[in-house]
């Protein structure tokens, strides 16, 4: 057992620690949601260009070919400084890399990486949440001018990024007449399509994140299909696997960096510095170790081979522990200031009930961890 | 970065399962933890454990991830016997003091030393105030710490003959009145330094973690077997969903507190001061908290044979609130760890 960085992890992470300081000591995490994404696409383009994203990807696509514990390195290093967090692409990127063709990997990886195209993520509909295998969006596969399309028609809900985004990884019917979950494929969708439309949502946090899409008669060609046919279901969970392991997105880095400024404002007087309050934030900090080192475990068997699968429910409900435990922190610690304003205080708190909620729910995760990892019965 | 046990760690960890298994309580027993030291003691001894920390008998560096397995173990099977106290903590306070010759007698049985606490459970006793050796069965003596300007110096006192008749039943506690006088038991020590010092407490933190964290694993396994049997409704009353998001959150909990305790495990030798005594404040925060309250689940997956004095649920239960108190529950260390990070926040200058 070795926590201690190998000689070229501990290299990297002097260098990345040396290009924070010079590049992001003055990058700040507005306040504003609309100014905080475009805050956040820049940095993460920054990153990008410095060297320090898609560090587990191959270098053909723009990656650099490292082990996956690269990037709990980087994970931790932002964090650790208070950075914005990066663009949540892991999981997303994992499952094109898996199931892409030669040509969809060269075209589409790199500006997802990179964050110069941004994606967002069809999955969830009005009358398809938990269940998701449930939806009904519908992508026909017809003949225009003589070359195959789908023509896709229905409704997503939730998907965020949805109105900025320039393409959509889209979940979809595709074979009406089979069995629900074998009748699901993935399009991936550029959203200037005509007949796409993303109709804004506004979030408790008066932010306009996600969005409705609505497709009437969308025209795509055949050439956008991830996979096969009919595999959209396997590769949905594929992707939904990497999601719930919380290193491929960007939130450990997140309650880091609130866990952080609640630090500061206490130890420099900006909040009152009592023991309950430092017991608190003990907790907190407690929450968020075991959840990363959990995840350092994951990826240790992912970097010896393992794809992830239904244990990653283990670390998404480690996730909304620490996450939801910091919520209350922050809350609770700035006291009257945190009712009688709305600022980020409230929208960590909001993000913090949401972390049950996306990516499949508190219960569905639960369900998954009881019945594939312990092997309890089936109702 | 390789988080996994490696092939020697495995094969040791399977060979104190083992031992465990053949020494474990397998029904609540009041007296086991006097009856069954005295054969079981001398098995404890075959395996080296004692002597595990110190290098010069052991032959063994690094040893932290070693001690936390074999504590592990013997929480996960209830085993009655004072491996915790006598076997880690204690040997680990005397080869810290490089008291190389009275560990060598502890390990070969000549000698049983228990640490002695602070009535509080908090702390370990100074010289000449009341205390409690804590995990004694059998113990000839208690280990005091005298805080000196030189560092640490040990003190061994005989135990008393009172008993503390305390909730866990697998361990033996006996009272050590105010003003014992020292014994020399044959061996002095040096002053430990304060670096030194603070591996002896992240040690103890981690081996009470690891404690916990094998009492919160076989209570998991335990109740997903009787969930899986039990039928009620006409099914097994583990296909309920409301079963399953219990033991699920049980699972949870434990692979969090199990990541903080490897963590910890490994810093004891491995990572500097400061990282191994905030790895060590963390796994045993975190492992407190969540003791109790997987336990807690699991009692509620058994129903009501878990009320009971027959079931196993009452004998973790009762080792699990002992485990939190001594040394520190959750509380304690959440406050500890925030002074640190405070401290270096502010020392930071980032405000
Ligand atoms: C901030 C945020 C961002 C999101 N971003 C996206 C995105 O980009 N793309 C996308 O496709 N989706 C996104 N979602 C949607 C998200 O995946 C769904 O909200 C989620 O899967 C739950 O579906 P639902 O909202 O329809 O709730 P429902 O499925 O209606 O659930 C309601 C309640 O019933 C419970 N429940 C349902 N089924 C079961 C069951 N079998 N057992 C036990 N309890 C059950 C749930 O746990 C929940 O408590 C996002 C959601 C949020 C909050």
């Amino acid at each position: 057992m070795d926590f201690r960085d190998s000689p070229e992890e501990a290299e990297f992470r002097a260098d990345l620690r040396r290009w924070l300081e010079t590049n992001a000591r003055d990058v700040r995490i507005p306040d504003d949601p609309a100014e905080r994404a475009r805050a956040q696409n820049r940095f993460h383009q920054r990153l990008y260009e410095a060297g320090y994203i898609a560090l587990s990807f191959p270098s053909e696509y723009g990656g650099h070919g490292k082990p996956p514990t690269y990037e709990a390195i980087l994970n931790e290093e932002l964090a650790g400084f208070g950075a914005p967090p990066i663009e949540g692409v892991g999981h997303m990127s994992n499952a094109l890399l898996l199931f892409g063709t030669d040509d969809q990997r060269r075209t589409l990886l790199p500006g997802l990486l990179s964050g110069a195209t941004q994606w967002c993520q069809g999955f969830s509909e009005p009358g398809a949440g938990s269940d998701l295998a449930g939806l009904t969006t519908r992508a026909d596969l017809v003949q225009v001018d003589g070359a195959p399309h789908f023509r896709i028609n229905g409704q997503k809900i939730w998907t965020s990024f949805a109105a900025t985004a320039d393409m959509c990884f889209l979940l979809c019917r595709t074979e009406p007449d089979a069995p629900k979950h074998q009748g699901i494929s993935i399009l991936l969708v550029p959203m200037t399509t005509p007949g796409v439309e993303p109709r804004r949502i506004v979030n408790a946090a008066r932010n306009t994140e996600f969005a409705e899409v609505f497709f009437t008669d969308a025209l795509v060609p055949a050439s956008c299909l991830l996979g096969q046919r009919g595999q959209g279901w396997a590769i949905a969970n594929q992707l939904l696997a990497y999601e719930r392991g919380p290193s491929d997105v960007n939130f450990i880095a997140r309650i880091g960096t609130y866990l952080q400024s609640l630090e500061q404002d206490l130890a420099s007087g900006r909040l009152p510095d009592d023991d309950m309050s430092r017991r608190r934030v003990g907790e907190a900090y407690v929450e968020l170790r075991a959840l990363q080192l959990k995840v350092q475990r994951s990826l240790t068997d992912r970097v010896h081979g393992a794809l992830p699968g239904a244990e990653g429910s283990i670390d998404k409900l480690l996730l909304t522990r620490a996450d939801q435990c910091i919520g209350h922190a922050v809350m609770d610690l700035r006291g009257a200031d945190a009712v009688l304003a709305e600022d980020l205080s409230w929208d960590v708190y909001v993000w913090s009930r949401a972390s049950s909620i996306y990516g499949g729910t508190q219960q569905i995760q639960r369900n998954i961890v009881a019945q594939r990892v312990l092997g309890l019965p089936r109702h | 970065m390789d988080v996994r046990l490696t092939d020697e760690q495995e094969l040791w960890n399977e060979t104190v399962a083992r031992l465990a298994r053949d020494l474990a309580m397998t029904v609540p027993d009041d007296d086991a933890a006097d009856r069954d030291v005295e054969a079981g003691w001398g098995r404890v001894l075959g395996l080296g454990v004692p002597a595990l920390r110190s290098p010069a008998l052991s032959g063994l560096d690094h040893t932290g991830v070693e001690a936390a397995l074999a504590a592990e173990q013997f929480g996960r099977h209830l085993v009655p016997l004072p491996l915790v106290g006598q076997g880690l903590i204690a040997a680990e306070m005397l080869a810290a003091a490089g008291a190389d010759d009275l560990l060598e007698r502890v390990a070969a049985g000549e000698v049983r030393i228990a640490p002695a606490l602070e009535p509080t459970l908090a702390r370990v006793a100074r010289p000449g105030t009341a205390a409690i050796a804590w995990d004694a069965a059998a113990a000839t003596h208690a280990l005091m710490v005298d805080d000196t300007p030189d560092g640490r110096v040990l003190v061994t006192v005989p135990v008393g003959s009172e008993r503390v008749l305390g909730l866990d039943i697998t361990r033996r506690h006996v009272v050590v009145p105010a003003g014992s006088a020292p014994e020399d038991v044959g061996a002095t020590s040096a002053p430990i330094p304060p670096e030194r010092w603070a591996r002896v407490e992240a040690l103890a933190h981690t081996a009470l973690a690891a404690d916990l964290v094998g009492i919160m694993d076989g209570a998991l396994a335990d109740a997903v077997a009787h969930v899986t049997e039990r039928r009620q409704f006409g099914v097994p009353v583990g296909s309920f969903q409301a079963v399953q998001h219990l033991a699920a959150d049980c699972l949870v909990q434990i692979e969090g507190a199990r990541s903080c305790l490897w963590h910890a495990a490994w810093a004891v030798d491995e990572a500097d001061v400061a990282e191994a005594r905030l790895a060590a404040h963390t796994a045993k925060a975190y492992a407190s908290r969540a003791g109790r309250d997987v336990v807690e689940m699991t009692i509620q997956m058994f129903g009501g044979v878990a009320i009971t004095w027959e079931y196993l649920s009452h004998v973790r239960a009762r080792r699990v609130w002992t485990d939190r108190r001594v040394l520190g529950d959750e509380g304690a260390h959440y406050s500890t760890i925030a002074a640190a990070r405070l401290e270096a926040a502010a020392g930071a200058g980032v405000a």
